[in-house]
């Protein structure tokens, strides 16, 4: 009697260990993998290649994770960032500095950011569907813009931006760790970042305790489109040029990454260092597979499965 | 009334025996269900009522012990070898969607009557009719959604619906929960003609009055353990509270503050007028716990939502201290130092995923956000929680626990705490002792006559009559929309009380 009681403990214990530590595990295990399969996949080459490839994906991850904490779902992340991108390089075109570009990027990353919030907390529209119709209303700019053609004239110090080191360490890898930072310690220090989690949690408690839960919407999908606003401008300078194309593609990989996040070390809570993990797990993945020579097309179904997996993990609680 | 076929027991559990994660939650409980009794199922929060009745329905899996149904043995694993078994277990939110119609739901589950895939949708509705008025419940209508219904009429008809599944054991956890008085005596009403028809109820209830109205015996908990079971005519009120805490408790209300009244007048309510409330009119004095009763709908909770800037204010005066206060939102309403403590702490009072720390300080947050970099005081979060943790002896593993994991006496103690950091004036409490067992009620009581004693207004709204008879000093009584009338406690009795919530002569 007392030893199946014991067993049961120790299971119960294992189960704990996993979902705490699951994916951090399997993050390990799929480097020993990759290395084992691909020796030059070990290497502080390609480590400085998975530092750049997971940038996009930790800045346009933490824009989703502040709408996911928030209780929201914001879907129109690629093509605002898309838009915010290719209008930074057209900017770029017209001559104006790299700084006026980045300045532009981020303020159409705001005012997108701003119209979600708006059109969510204030008409009370679904954020599922809000965001997808705003994000259309992006692309469909991203078209008039270009007219369907890729942009080029970027300078040098855009693209610096994604490529450049200083003393030796990637650019990417300091704006990744400027805004891990930032944004951690918002989250997790200051009132706002614990409003953001309240209205989340529940929303109908936040708003009888007299917190503005209103604004904290707004504020949350405004932060969101700001970190659009970059993530566009990275996406952008890593291409050289203005990619039409090269924004939408990230709102998938952006979520996956917030769900992987949200099953590292707390179950099913959304935080960034998870987010961070969730971006380096995506990014090993995608990198693994092209040292591999994997066809391109199988990213979409490892992009695909990871998803599904994550919010498996993640736990069923949040949406 | 005496019980028939008194030897034949439909249900007999012995040495059950259930552990969650650690903790004990169930040790070696008998229990027996003669046909056709009412069996009342008392103990404090976390006693293991509910662990037991859940047993029987297949919700939660025994580690050791045995069930017979009518002396067989039997397995319950599922809710589906309950229902074969004929136990039907009522859920405290009914288990009903509320959006679908009632006939979707009297067939949710079970097959429609059907032709070729077809719903037929007449026979459907003549077979739902047909058995609500089996029940009296010819005024539920099939045609219309649940949402349309009282919950009492929701909780009946869900009930009826056991027994269109053959149910000859019925399982009720804490059924008049979110009843009025008036719709309670409808659904015993109901439950004794089940009674009279052989078919035996497990009843959890909080209110021990109910257990001496309708039940034949009553079971006793404690810690997961059967302490007592006995026949209700051989037993009071004074023993059942010893068997639930195992000790004396003493008074249920404490005693009340002697009141000079209308010396001090604090705050003032002139006109209020809402959507919902109309013209309501009085003063509350100082040291004085005003309380409010009335029936679902009369405006008792519309009014305290108005009064804490839930729900706008259409027109009228509301004064404190002498000074005028307006304000937009529950934002304002907090600034003026008015709070409410909703009548659903688990959706409306708490932040379930947050600590016992956060949810204590959510409202002064910004206050202990500063410095450079931009922060939370932890030190003075810590210090601020740990000063309500010590004064209200609130019962957790620490103060990082998340408060979902607390039972409802503490988690409501930290709603009260959530209030009591900010510059409180006044203190709306609605029904803050629903689902709350005995001993912490007495708990809650002796807080709220303290914070009357400390300068605090309390207002509080309740559905339990000896509830506001036993802490208010005065008691104003709603009635469609409006305040029909304001008691001294002293002068005053329960006929009188409910004479007036009913909506009583000379109005």
């Amino acid at each position: 009697m007392l030893n199946i009681l014991k067993i049961k403990k120790d299971k119960e214990f294992l189960r704990f260990l996993f979902r705490k530590y699951g994916t951090l595990v399997a993050l390990v295990a799929l480097i020993c993998v990759f290395s084992l399969l691909e020796p030059r996949f070990f290497s502080l080459i390609n480590f400085f290649n998975i530092v750049r490839q997971i940038t996009v994906l930790f800045i346009l991850g933490v824009a989703s994770t502040y709408a996911l904490i928030n209780g929201e779902v914001d879907l129109s992340i690629g093509w605002v960032a898309g838009l915010a991108g290719i209008l930074a390089v057209g900017a770029q075109a017209e001559g104006y500095s790299t700084f006026v570009a980045i300045i532009i990027a981020l303020i159409i990353g705001l005012v997108f950011g701003l119209i979600n919030g708006f059109t969510v907390a204030i008409f009370g529209i679904e954020s599922f569907i809000a965001t997808l119709g705003v994000g259309q209303i992006a692309n469909g700019l991203i078209y008039l813009y270009t007219k369907g053609a890729p942009i080029i004239g970027l300078r040098e110090s855009f693209i610096y931006l994604a490529a450049g080191k200083i003393f030796g360490v990637p650019f990417p890898l300091l704006i990744v760790l400027v805004i891990f930072l930032i944004t951690d310690y918002h989250l997790r220090n200051t009132s706002t970042g614990r409003f953001l989690y309240a209205v989340g949690y529940n929303t109908e408690a936040s708003l009888m305790s007299g917190l503005n839960v209103k604004r904290l919407k707004i504020l949350s999908f405004t932060i969101t489109g700001l970190f659009c606003g970059i993530g566009g401008v990275i996406i952008m300078a890593r291409l050289g040029s203005g990619q039409p194309t090269a924004g939408p593609g990230n709102l998938l990989n952006a979520i996956a990454v917030s769900y992987l996040g949200a099953s590292v070390l707390k179950e099913g809570e959304f935080h960034i260092f998870g987010t961070l993990v969730g971006a380096v797990f995506m990014g090993t993945i995608i990198n693994g597979l092209t040292i591999l020579n994997v066809q391109y097309y199988y990213q979409f179904l490892s992009t695909g499965i990871l998803l599904l997996i994550a919010v498996g993990l993640a736990g069923k609680k949040k949406h | 009334m005496p019980l028939q076929n008194r030897s034949k027991i439909v249900l007999k559990v012995s040495n059950i025996s259930k552990r969650f994660s650690g903790v004990q939650a169930l040790l070696d409980v008998n229990f027996s269900l003669y046909k056709g009794e009412i069996h009342a199922i008392a103990g404090e929060n976390g006693a293991g009522k509910s662990t037991l009745v859940k047993i029987f329905a297949g919700l939660i899996k025994k580690d050791s012990g045995t069930i017979m149904r009518n002396n067989i043995p039997v397995e319950i694993n599922t809710n589906l070898d309950a229902a074969k078994l004929g136990i039907s277990f009522v859920h405290q939110d009914f288990g009903l969607i509320s959006q679908m119609k009632i006939v979707e739901n009297f067939y949710l589950g079970i097959v429609f009557p059907n032709r070729n895939g077809k719903i037929q949708w007449d026979i459907a509705y003549s077979e739902t009719s047909a058995w609500l008025n089996k029940f009296n419940l010819s005024n539920i209508d099939p045609r219309k959604a649940v949402s349309f219904f009282s919950p009492a009429q929701a909780q009946m008809f869900t009930i009826a619906k056991a027994f269109s599944r053959n149910a000859e054991i019925l399982i009720l956890d804490e059924p008049t929960a979110s009843l009025t008085n008036e719709e309670k005596n409808v659904l015993f009403h109901a439950i004794l003609s089940m009674k009279d028809r052989g078919i035996s109820v497990v009843l959890i209830t909080h209110k021990l009055e109910e257990i001496f109205e309708i039940a034949d015996r009553v079971t006793i908990m404690r810690d997961g353990k059967v302490v007592n079971t006995s026949f209700v005519k051989d037993i009071t009120v004074g023993d059942i509270i010893k068997f639930m805490t195992g000790r004396n408790i003493g008074a249920k209300y404490p005693p009340k503050q002697n009141l000079q009244l209308k010396d001090n007048i604090v705050l003032q309510i002139k006109h209020l007028t809402s959507k919902k409330v109309k013209n309501i009119t009085f003063n509350v004095y100082a040291r004085e716990i005003f309380g409010i009763i009335g029936l679902v709908g009369s405006g008792r909770t519309e009014f305290a939502r108005v009064l804490c800037g839930v729900d706008p204010l259409e027109s009228g005066e509301i004064k404190l201290f002498n000074r005028d206060i307006k304000f937009h939102s529950i934002h304002d309403a907090v600034e003026n130092g008015i709070c409410l403590v909703p009548e659903d702490r688990r959706i409306q009072g708490l932040i379930m995923d947050f600590s016992v720390c956060e949810n204590t300080v959510l409202v002064i947050l910004k206050k202990l956000c500063h410095g450079f970099p931009l922060h939370i005081d932890k030190r003075k979060t810590i210090e601020i929680t740990k000063g309500f943790v010590d004064k209200f002896s609130i019962k957790m593993r620490n103060m990082d626990q998340k408060v979902k994991f607390l039972s409802g006496g503490n988690q409501q103690k930290i709603v009260l705490s959530k209030w009591l950091s900010t510059q409180v004036k006044v203190l709306v409490l609605d029904e803050v002792t629903k689902g709350i067992d005995v001993a912490t009620k007495t708990e809650i009581y002796k807080i709220l006559n303290k914070l009357a004693e400390q300068g605090i207004v309390i207002i509080m709204i309740s559905s339990e009559v000896p509830e506001v008879l036993g802490v208010c000093n005065r008691i104003g009584i709603f009635y469609k929309g409006q305040l029909q009338r304001i008691l001294e406690a002293e002068n005053t009795n329960e006929e009188e009380i409910l004479k007036f919530i009913f909506g009583g002569s000379n109005a």
